[in-house]
This record gives C-alpha cells, structure tokens and sequence, in this order.
C-alpha cells in the first residue's frame, strides 16, 4: 500500500491509530456521520480526534459545492445534444392503456390511447392562461366501457390569481375535452396544485 | 403481409384513411412497445423506412387491419375513428374481405404539443 | 399561452411539474429536464469516470433509461436525485465494460492527468483544491469516494454497485479520505 503522504508536513494532523488515540478515521468518519452522538469521551478528550475531527468536517461541509461548481465547469447545454438525446427515446413508449370506443361492427375495433387522452389533458391548459399541466392520471378502468373514470391532474400555476378559478375552468376545459373526444364516464376532475410560480425574470438575450 | 398485391393493399388502405375528414396523419401501426420488424418484409428487400404504415396480415381466418392515426381537435375522435373505418370497410368490401378485422387507434390528437417523430 | 410563452413556462417550471409531464410522454417537457440536468450529471460521470472516458455517451445512456422509467417514479418532485443514480449506475458500468478483470483494490496506479475543466468558476478555494485532490487518487479509490460523498451511497450500495466487499469498500474509503484530507491540509 502506498504511503505517498508520510512524506508531507502534516502539521501536527497526524490520521494512523498511533496519531488518533487507537482510533481509526473509519471510526471518526462514523462518529461525525452520528452527529457525534452520543458522544465518545475518548473520541472527544483526544487532540488528535479533534484535529482529525475537524478535518474530516471541513471536508464533509465542501463536498456539497463540489458538485455545483462541477456543473457550473461544464459547458453550457448545446441544442445538438438535446436534439441527440432527443432522437435516441422511442416517443410511442408512452400509450398507456387503450380506451376503447363503441364499435360499428363485431369486426371493428376502435379506439384510442391513454397517451392520447394525457395529451389532451395537457393542452387543455391552453384554455387557462399561466397553468402548466404536470403528470396526468385516469384511475378507474378505462378499457371497461362506461366504468367509472377519476381524472387527477398536478398543475403549477401562476402566483396571482385565485387558485380555485383557475382550477376551475382547468376542470372545465378538460371534462369538454374527454366529453368530445372520448366514452369515458368522468366521475370528476381532481386538480392539485404542486408548484406556485412567481414572474419569471426577464430572459436573457443568447439563451 | 407478403405479397406485393398486399403491400399495394395496404398503400391504398393509408391513402383512404387519410382522406378522411378528421384525420391528421396516419402513424405506423402495430405494436407500439416492441420495435420487432416483420421479417417476410425484410426478405423481400424492402428498408424499415419504406414498409407500409397500414399493418395488414392474412391469417387462415381471414384478413387482420391494424391501423394508428392521429386526428384534428375540431372534431370527436371518436366520429373520425368510425369515419376512418367506414373508408376502410368500403375499400374492403368489394375485395371480398368486408368481415376484415380492422383494429384502428387514435394515437394523437391535433392541438396538442407537437406529433410523434416518425419512426 | 402561445406555445412559445408555453415553452418558456415549462422551462422555469417545477421539477414536479416537468417530470410528471415527460413521464406522461410529454418530450417537450423532457427536453427541460435535459437542459436543466445535463451539465450536473455530466459533472458527476466526470468524477466517477477516468480522464480518458467518454462522458456524454454515459450520460446518453442515463437519459434513455430515465425517459423509459420515469413513469415508474413515484415522486416526480424527486427527479434529481434520481438522474444522479442513474448516472452513477451508467458510469459504474461503463467503468466494469472496460476493466472486467482487474482487482479494484490494487489499482493504485495515480490516474492520469485529467483534462482542465472546461470554464473557471468562482468558488471557495477548498473545493478547487479537493477537485484536485480526487483527481490524484487512484480509481477505485475515487470511485468509493464519489458514489459515498456525491452520490450519497450507502457502504452496502457501494460494494454492490462495484461488485466489491464491504470491507474493501471501507479500506478505500478510508484511505481515500486520508489522501484528501492530507493534501487539502498541504493547501491551507
């Protein structure tokens, strides 16, 4: 095993067993882990723990914006690659259930997805200026001709406006929607506010 | 699907589904979760690109018609789907295969954010 | 809204919001969490990976496995941590392709200079100096070190992330930490 730092000027900071009162930095790094609780006297009452100890917390307190300053290193996003990843996801992953419609003939069989009608749920938010439709469910069976659909949708709105008046013509808009485009028996429309956003700032030119 | 009359079938099926008022674009049909190409297409020396979006098969009990459409918000989809396979059976019948089974699945609907990338 | 205000809003949007919508196959919306994640994972796969690796392919790769799973996220909101497993996962296996045989513990060889980072970025001098540090610690070394300290892995995640025991994960571990915290005490 290479001791490539028992050459350097350790400053007094010593990390072997000898240095640490039979310690270990294995030991140390749980005890720090534990909120150093509950306190180890031998741990505590030892300088060279302490020293150790501290280091081991400095460290522990940088590591955190590491990783920040690591991102913010990278070179900004470039729209060849999000049009790369883009290109390499099967986009018909997401059909979801098949909802079935009334048939003309015992030969015919109609229908149309679940990721249809989620689609369609996301543009309903058209209809009501400043929400963002997020995940959409159906709960219920929506194969089953007229069994009991519950529809739920997560939205960020807007701060200003009253939330209810928004959630209700969003309610509005998506049950017209499945009305027209659908068989589904809509028991109700759950609308839950996830995210309240304030007024973006301005963009900045160059994004 | 095998024969080049049933390719021609097919081409013919997309070109009605199509003109039918309502439809947006026809996506290719089959199963949406496996990319599994049919190898009797790949004998005939036909690329994944050029195969017919209408999925046609002949099986011993008769003749199956899958198909995958996206259709316009300004009307039901569902009076466009039953319109699609109006076109289709009236294509159909005068073949002899007007008991088709014709499975038809509205995949999208116009209005909403972009259609699908073809595939 | 008109689409392109729409966009705009999404991109500003609750990570909640955009990972619920793209879980619903919205791409638009996974697009933002491309934009918005792509820089942080490719960071991370940095870390983990040696100087000579091929970043963006790992990141790729998490990616495809993010927009194929993430209707299996149960929390949306949590959709950042849960690209970092990913990523960590993807780089993990990218690393055991090209080292299949070698013993992880007896890499000890430095690794080699690390390309300079692409843009300088004001920080405290402290995580400079232990960006530096990682980077001259041998692979396995490393590699515990991140997936604990980045990652935030348990020991027991480490060992079978890397297909290692869980008493080679804390030599590492500690030597690792011993390195770091010798060359950061050579910096102040």
């Amino acid at each position: 095993m290479s001791n490539e730092y028992d050459t350097h000027d350790l400053r007094g900071l010593g990390l072997e067993p000898e240095d640490l009162d039979g310690h270990t930095i294995e030991d140390l790094t749980d005890y720090l882990d534990a909120g150093r609780t509950p306190p180890d006297p031998s741990i505590d009452a030892s300088p060279g723990c302490r020293l150790a100890l501290d280091a081991l917390e400095r460290l522990r307190d940088l590591t955190p914006e590491l990783l920040s300053a690591d991102s913010a290193a990278e070179p900004e996003v470039e729209e060849a690659w999000v049009e790369r990843i883009l290109t390499g996801i099967t986009l018909d992953a997401r059909a979801g259930r098949r909802i079935p419609f009334s048939a003309p003939s015992p030969h015919a069989d109609l229908g149309i997805t679940e990721g249809a009608v989620r689609g369609l749920m996301r543009a309903a938010e058209s209809a009501v200026p400043g929400i963002l439709v997020g995940r959409c469910r159906l709960d219920g069976d929506v194969t089953e001709p007229g069994a009991p659909i519950r529809v739920c949708v997560e939205v960020s709105v807007p701060y200003g406006p009253p939330i209810p008046l928004l959630a209700e013509r969003l309610r509005t808009e998506i049950a017209t929607s499945l009305m027209t485009h659908t068989e589904l028996n809509i028991t109700g429309v759950d609308v839950i506010v996830q995210d309240v956003r304030r007024r973006s700032p301005p963009v900045e030119e160059g994004r | 699907m095998n024969t080049p009359d049933d390719l021609m079938l097919a081409a013919d099926i997309e070109a009605a589904v199509r003109a039918v008022p309502g439809v947006a674009v026809v996506y290719r049909a089959g199963s949406t979760l496996s990319k599994a190409v049919d190898a009797t297409t790949r004998l005939v020396g036909l690329r994944d690109e050029d195969a017919p979006l209408i999925d046609l098969e002949r099986a011993e009990d008769g003749v199956k018609v899958r198909i995958a459409i996206g259709v316009h918000a300004s009307d039901g989809a569902a009076a466009t789907a039953r319109r699609a396979h109006a076109a289709v059976q009236a294509l159909l019948a005068p073949q002899g295969a007007g008991d088709a089974d014709v499975h038809l699945t509205v995949v999208h609907v116009d209005g909403s954010e972009p259609p699908e990338r073809a595939h | 809204m008109s689409s392109d205000q729409n966009r705009k809003e999404l991109e500003d949007a609750d990570d909640s919001i955009v990972a619920g919508r793209a879980a619903d196959g919205d791409a638009a919306a996974f697009a933002v969490l491309v934009r918005r994640y792509t820089a942080m994972m490719r960071a991370y796969a940095r870390r983990i990976l040696p100087g000579t690796a091929e970043v963006d392919d790992v990141v790729q790769d998490a990616f495809i496995t993010a927009w194929h799973r993430l209707p299996e996220l149960e929390d949306p909101g949590k959709v950042k941590s849960w690209l970092m497993r990913i990523t960590s996962r993807k780089a993990v296996d990218h690393l055991r392709a090209s080292r299949p045989y070698s013993d992880i513990d007896r890499v000890e060889a430095p690794a080699p200079a690390q390309t300079a980072p692409a843009r300088v970025v004001e920080a405290r001098a402290g995580v400079a100096a232990l960006g530096q540090a990682l980077r001259e610690l041998p692979d396995g070394q490393r590699e515990c070190w991140v997936l604990r300290e980045m990652g935030g892995y348990a020991y027991e995640e480490i060992a079978d992330e890397l297909d290692i025991s869980l008493s080679t994960v804390r030599g590492l571990l500690a030597r690792a930490r011993k390195y770091i915290i010798v060359r950061m005490e050579q910096w102040r």
